[in-house]
């Protein structure tokens, strides 16, 4: 057992004039929820894609558990238990919401060059375990595309949970959701990854979201992380203000600290 | 799906009998569908299936009628080992363009089996001596029995019945599933561990070599190979038949290789400028009935 | 070396190398006409036009329909290549307003199956109207001769093939590149998106676009009337070589038609110098080289 489920070292990227990871350091241990937050453009996406293996770095690696998997197709990566979701929604459409599930289950079981079994009824338990523990227990013959945004989301996560992952990329969670539902979303993953014992690492914008599930945060800008550390830390953290907040804004921040530990003190 | 056995046991059992009251040249024309069918099949595992859009598919169809037409004529071959190594042929040739066209999709894909295509055609028409050049082979008679006109028809049933139940297992196998998947989000299937390239890949070696099977079964029903079916234009005939009867469903093609089959016979008979007729006819039903015939149906039921 | 001398003799004749040339050029600039038309109708509407070829065939019957089996004078003979070049891009109009234009969001299996729907209509169409035989039309007597170019004899006819077709090229580019209605053009190629939130009329940039390419490829048709035997299958050769200029050069590219259309007319030449049994072959070796090495063309872009 590795001291870290991923680790991520030195790494790169350059595109059309933007540095958009710029010496990239992660540490991540077995277990953790870890929250990636920055502003637009802080390089969230990109560290993202070249961790699940959609982008080469240009320079550093990175490790799963002990073994070295920079620059690896996606396939790959889920087939040794990484799984990834993206930020719009991704799904199968055109498949019904059990056939999405079965298609994951099936490549994990490398049948998915099978071309003489029938797929009808393959790992129907399975299956069925994965719709249930996301909360899609009866819309197994719907097409995926019918669904509610919220379901497909849902069961995008039963996908993704389909090759019982050890670690599990989440793009934006909740993106797109309204906000009543966004912490119950994020809390559902939080106990089903407890429960499973898979590490997480998800970005997001929304800050409720963040400080209600992640055990850690790291703050992306510009490329670098900025910071890392607990969720109060961060919050209080006047760098982290200044980067969401403009220069006024950070200003306005301390000046809130300041009054507040006055208040405190008085 | 116990109905959809029934229904194909009870089509196999009229098929089988239709011959007796029929003239030879219905008889001919019901193998030409059969065989069609199966072509179209074919064509549709990577259209409906793949979400492949090959603009060259002919090759295959015109690589079987051609190995089963030189190995008989040319060099002297039996029969049944001709009409064996036909789609090994054109599913060889698949596996090595494949490698390249698979790399790419949408328009590129098209275009590049597409240049394969012209590239088969133009090596063919020019070898008098091994493909007969303009003309074409002639003479692919089978001896016996077998070779009559009922002979052809039960052989081609039971060789067309046979590769549409393979295909329709392939098309419900996890295969199948994974295929219809990389159709649906490319990015997905690659999160979820699937080798696209290479489904993509073995579903176009499994099409050509199904395809090679028809043209074989072509050349037999014809007792001749045509240079034509190796042109450009030939390559119109599948995507018109899928189309026609539908992609999203097995049955689909088969519906559209029958309506394209009779379509055909009828208005040749009526017409020399049946060509005209069939590009109007065409026209007509991609602006409108865009979901092919079963679709058009299915909707009127909804 | 000595090998490779006798294999290609004419790599040691300077009068045979700078014929063939010309010949090539010529060639060239003819496919440049048919696949510069093919090439631009794709890069607005993303819509392969097989039926390319049967407007070049429209464009030779009707150069046929106004000349006549009769040695024509000069003056008939251009009024037959103005004649061909508008009445094709009536036909081309008419072709995108009353079918193409409803396709433009269908799937590409609908908008291959309209263009070869053109393609087999065209095909009966052109024999119902003028009869299955195939047709010839000669020459001016005028042009009829030859000429001295560069010490070495050369048919007038076809020097004047490179000088038109070497014009239009450049009409076409001074169009495209040097007027304001060029840049939409442009422009749509690279984001019709963008010119209709802009608010551009972008449906009529894709009808003239479309007529365009059909007079385009109607001219072509008209100038090879002269050397070329007139049939109901002359569609189908045009449209293959027309497709592999395209592909060479890269679907959507001006230039690239230009550059693939000058290879493919020196390829063809030296092919037939070269290899007279497996000449036609040429040009699909190198089209599939460069497909696979390259796939968008020497000049295309990604999409």
């Amino acid at each position: 057992m590795s001291d870290y489920a991923l680790r991520v070292r030195g790494l790169y990227k350059h595109f059309a004039g933007v540095q958009a990871a710029d010496d990239v350091n992660l540490a991540v241990k077995p277990g953790e929820f870890r929250a990636i937050i920055g502003p637009n453009g802080a390089g969230k996406s990109t560290l993202f894609n070249m961790i699940s293996g959609f982008l080469k770095p240009d320079r550093g690696q990175v490790f799963f558990a002990d073994e070295d998997i920079t620059g690896q197709p996606p396939y790959r990566l889920f087939r040794i238990g990484i799984s990834r979701t993206f930020q719009i929604t991704n799904i199968f459409g055109d498949l019904s919401v059990l056939e999405n599930v079965q298609s994951a289950v099936l490549s994990k079981n490398r049948r998915s060059l099978a071309i003489f079994a029938q797929s009808r009824g393959a790992y129907i338990d399975e299956c069925r375990a994965l719709l249930h523990l996301v909360g899609l227990p009866d819309l197994e013959r719907r097409s995926a595309a019918e669904l509610s945004h919220g379901d497909q989301k849902r069961l995008e996560l039963a996908v993704a949970l389909a090759n019982k992952p050890r670690l599990l990329l989440l793009d934006e969670p909740t993106a797109g959701m309204a906000p009543q539902e966004r912490i119950a979303s994020i809390r559902l993953v939080h106990q089903i990854a407890r429960q499973l014992g898979i590490t997480v690492i998800f970005t997001e914008h929304d800050m409720q979201v963040v400080f209600a599930v992640a055990d850690i945060i790291s703050v992306l800008h510009q490329g670098k992380v900025l910071v890392e550390g607990k969720p109060e830390r961060i919050r209080d953290d006047p760098d982290v203000q200044k980067i969401y907040l403009g220069e006024q804004g950070g200003i306005a921040a301390a000046a809130a600290r300041a009054e507040k530990k006055t208040a405190t003190v008085a | 799906m116990i109905r959809t056995v029934a229904g194909a046991v009870l089509l196999v059992a009229v098929l089988a009998c239709a011959p007796l009251p029929l003239s030879d040249f219905w008889i001919f024309v019901l193998v030409q569908m059969m065989d069609y069918a199966l072509y179209a099949v074919a064509f549709n595992l990577l259209l409906g299936y793949g979400g492949m859009l090959a603009f060259g598919f002919a090759t295959f169809f015109g690589l079987g009628a051609y190995t089963l037409g030189i190995l008989q004529v040319r060099l002297g071959f039996d029969v049944v080992p001709a009409v064996l190594a036909a789609p090994l042929v054109a599913s060889l040739f698949a596996a090595v363009i494949g490698y390249f066209c698979v790399r790419l999709s949408g328009i590129y894909f098209g275009m590049l089996t597409f240049a394969f295509q012209m590239l088969a055609y133009a090596v063919f028409i020019k070898s008098y001596d091994l493909a007969g050049g303009d003309d074409g082979l002639h003479g692919l008679v089978v001896p016996g029995i077998v070779g009559t006109p009922r002979g052809i028809y039960y052989v081609s049933l039971a060789i067309v019945a046979l590769c549409l139940w393979v295909l329709a297992r392939i098309g419900s196998s996890p295969f199948g599933l994974a295929l219809r998947a990389q159709r649906s989000n490319v990015n997905k299937s690659l999160a979820i561990g699937i080798n696209v390239k290479l489904e993509k890949w073995l579903a176009f070696v499994i099409a050509s070599f199904f395809a090679g099977v028809s043209g074989a079964l072509s050349g037999l029903a014809t007792q001749s190979v045509f240079p034509d079916w190796l042109d450009w234009r030939a390559s119109a005939v599948p995507i018109v038949m899928a189309i026609l009867g539908g992609t999203q469903r097995f049955i689909g093609p088969v519906i559209g290789a029958c309506v394209y089959v009779v379509l055909q016979t009828v208005i040749t008979g009526m017409t020399e400028y049946w060509s005209m007729i069939m590009g109007v006819l065409i026209i007509g039903i991609v602006v409108l009935m865009p979901n092919g015939i079963v679709g058009f149906f299915r909707l009127r039921h909804e | 070396m000595d090998a490779l001398f006798a294999a290609l003799p004419w790599l040691t004749n300077p009068t045979v190398i700078i014929r063939q040339v010309m010949a090539g050029l010529a060639n060239g600039m003819l496919l440049f006409l048919v696949a510069s038309g093919l090439s631009l109708i794709f890069g607005l509407s993303r819509v392969i036009n097989f039926g390319h070829g049967a407007l070049f065939m429209i464009g030779a019957y009707l150069a046929y329909s106004v000349v006549g089996t009769n040695s024509p004078d000069l003056v008939t003979f251009i009024a037959m290549l103005f004649a061909a070049t508008i009445g094709l891009f009536v036909v081309g109009v008419a072709f995108e307003m009353a079918i193409l234009r409803r396709i433009y969001n269908s799937p590409q299996a609908f908008q291959l199956l309209v263009t070869f729907g053109l393609v087999l209509i065209a095909g009966d169409a052109v024999r119902l109207i003028w009869g299955p035989a195939e047709k010839s039309i000669p020459l001016p007597p005028i042009i009829d001769d030859v000429i001295q170019l560069f010490g070495v004899t050369f048919p007038l006819y076809r020097a004047l093939l490179i000088a038109i077709g070497a014009a239009v090229c450049l009409a076409l580019w001074w169009l495209l590149y040097r007027t304001h209605w060029g840049v939409l053009v442009r422009a749509a190629t690279a984001d019709r998106e963008m010119l209709r939130a802009l608010g551009v009329n972008v449906r009529r940039i894709y009808t003239v676009i479309f007529g365009v390419g059909a007079a385009l490829a109607g001219l072509a048709g008209a100038l090879m009337a002269p050397i070329v035997s007139i049939g109901p299958g002359l569609h189908a050769d045009v449209l293959t070589e027309a497709f592999v200029v395209v592909a060479i050069g890269g679907l959507g590219s001006f230039p690239g038609a230009l550059v693939g259309a000058l290879l493919v007319g020196q390829a063809n030449a030296f092919g037939i110098l070269s290899f007279p049994q497996m000449s036609i072959v040429v040009p699909f070796v190198l089209m599939a080289v460069v497909l696979i090495l390259r796939p968008r063309g020497l000049m295309g872009h990604i999409e």
